[in-house]
């Protein structure tokens, strides 16, 4: 209540008033300016992530290509986890970490393993980062 | 008001920095809020990519999946919508003209695949020699043999029997399949069939027959039954059969007497 009194009498003598309403000003527009500015870095941070994520699912994709290409080439019995292993990628996609994950599986219920059913489920899992982002890309093969 | 809020009032008064400095915050507040919108629609392309991608590889685990229960004698697209990988399968037939169309659905991304394949009708041949008998009241078409020349295994699921001059009286009760009574209208069974025998051109959805080898089979469509010896099929009287599997295609053939 003091302050306000004061800051009153200060306005109604007219002196100082420019700097105190530039003090304001500039409190206000650093605020506001400094919201902004973090929301564009938040959006940035996930921009970076979203590119990674597109080149992952890229790799991803790149893979399964490759094991229908090996179906179509050397047969079902070729697709197997045993020729598929773990890749740590470098050079330009140094940090991402691709894995091959191939089991049968039963042909009314597509999520339970089952050997012998000439049915396989190839799943490509491609990692980056320390925070364990993940994109997932599945397909099917069949014996036939 | 004229005094309270024109301009010109508006600058004689203390604080009247104030206000255009939140008009210029409301200005930045509305820029970075475009910025951040486009960004936001950029994001979610970025998502859609990933979406599309794995909706490419539904579809096509989709095709798969409907060459798998073809060549096991099932309907490629029964269930038609199938759950899979956090998205989803849809499966169509046409077995006239033996296309399988798959959708794979991810999220909001979308993708289909259609492939020309063949069905179990195109894996069934029909060899000769086979043999039919008329009595004065009754007759059949003896030892009707088909062979299956591919794929794991098929399933017969229906049959329709068809002849010329067609007299309501004259009805087929009994088909057998190596020994098995498939179809019996003396007694309609299986229930729901037509009961007291099987007109012409009478679709008959007899208890579905799997076939698991290339071994010749062999049917007995008995008993043809007619009222009296003057409506007894005479020579050349042809017998169509139709034979229709589970996955909709079929396959016919002339049996002449």
């Amino acid at each position: 209540m003091r302050l306000f009194k004061w800051m009153r009498q200060k306005m109604k003598n007219n002196r100082g008033i420019s700097l105190l309403e530039g003090v304001f000003t500039t409190g206000i527009l650093s605020f506001g300016l400094l919201a902004s500015m973090t929301a564009v870095q938040g959006v940035n941070s996930t921009q970076t992530t979203s590119r990674e994520g597109v080149v992952s699912s890229q790799l991803a994709n790149e893979k399964l290509e490759m094991i229908l290409a090996d179906n179509n080439h050397y047969g079902y019995n070729h697709i197997n986890g045993s020729n598929y292993p773990l890749e740590h990628m470098s050079g330009f996609y140094n940090g991402y970490a691709r894995r091959v994950i191939i089991f049968e599986v039963n042909p009314v219920n597509l999520g339970q393993h089952q050997t012998g059913t000439g049915l396989k489920k190839v799943h490509v899992q491609v990692e980056w980062g320390s925070t364990g982002n993940v994109v997932n890309v599945e397909s099917l093969i069949s014996r036939f | 008001m004229q005094r309270r809020f024109g301009f010109k009032s508006l600058f004689n008064q203390n604080g009247s920095s104030l206000i255009p400095a939140i008009f210029t915050m409301v200005v930045l507040g509305l820029g970075t809020a475009s910025v951040l919108n486009i960004r936001s629609n950029g994001l979610s392309e970025t998502g859609n990519v990933i979406q599309r991608g794995a909706a490419e590889h539904l579809a096509l685990a989709g095709l798969e999946l409907a060459k798998y229960r073809l060549h096991h004698g099932g309907a490629p697209d029964v269930p038609n919508v199938n759950n899979y990988a956090g998205g989803e399968i849809r499966l169509s037939s046409d077995p006239a003209s033996r296309t399988v169309t798959a959708e794979g659905i991810k999220g909001i991304a979308k993708a289909k695949y259609s492939m020309t394949t063949q069905f179990s009708a195109d894996c069934v041949f029909f060899p000769d020699p086979y043999d039919i008998n008329y009595g004065p009241m009754s007759g059949g078409l003896y030892a009707v043999k088909l062979q299956k020349k591919c794929m794991f295994e098929v399933a017969l699921d229906k049959i329709t029997i068809s002849w010329p001059g067609y007299v309501p009286a004259q009805k087929f009760m009994k088909i057998i399949f190596e020994g098995n009574v498939v179809y019996d209208g003396s007694v309609s069974s299986p229930v729901g069939l037509p009961n007291g025998g099987a007109s012409s051109g009478v679709e008959i959805n007899i208890t579905d027959i799997i076939i698991p080898d290339g071994t010749l089979r062999q049917f007995d469509i008995m008993e043809m039954i007619y009222p009296n010896a003057g409506l007894a099929p005479t020579p050349p009287t042809t017998f169509t059969i139709n034979f229709c599997f589970r996955d909709g295609s079929c396959k016919s053939r002339d049996y002449v007497y």
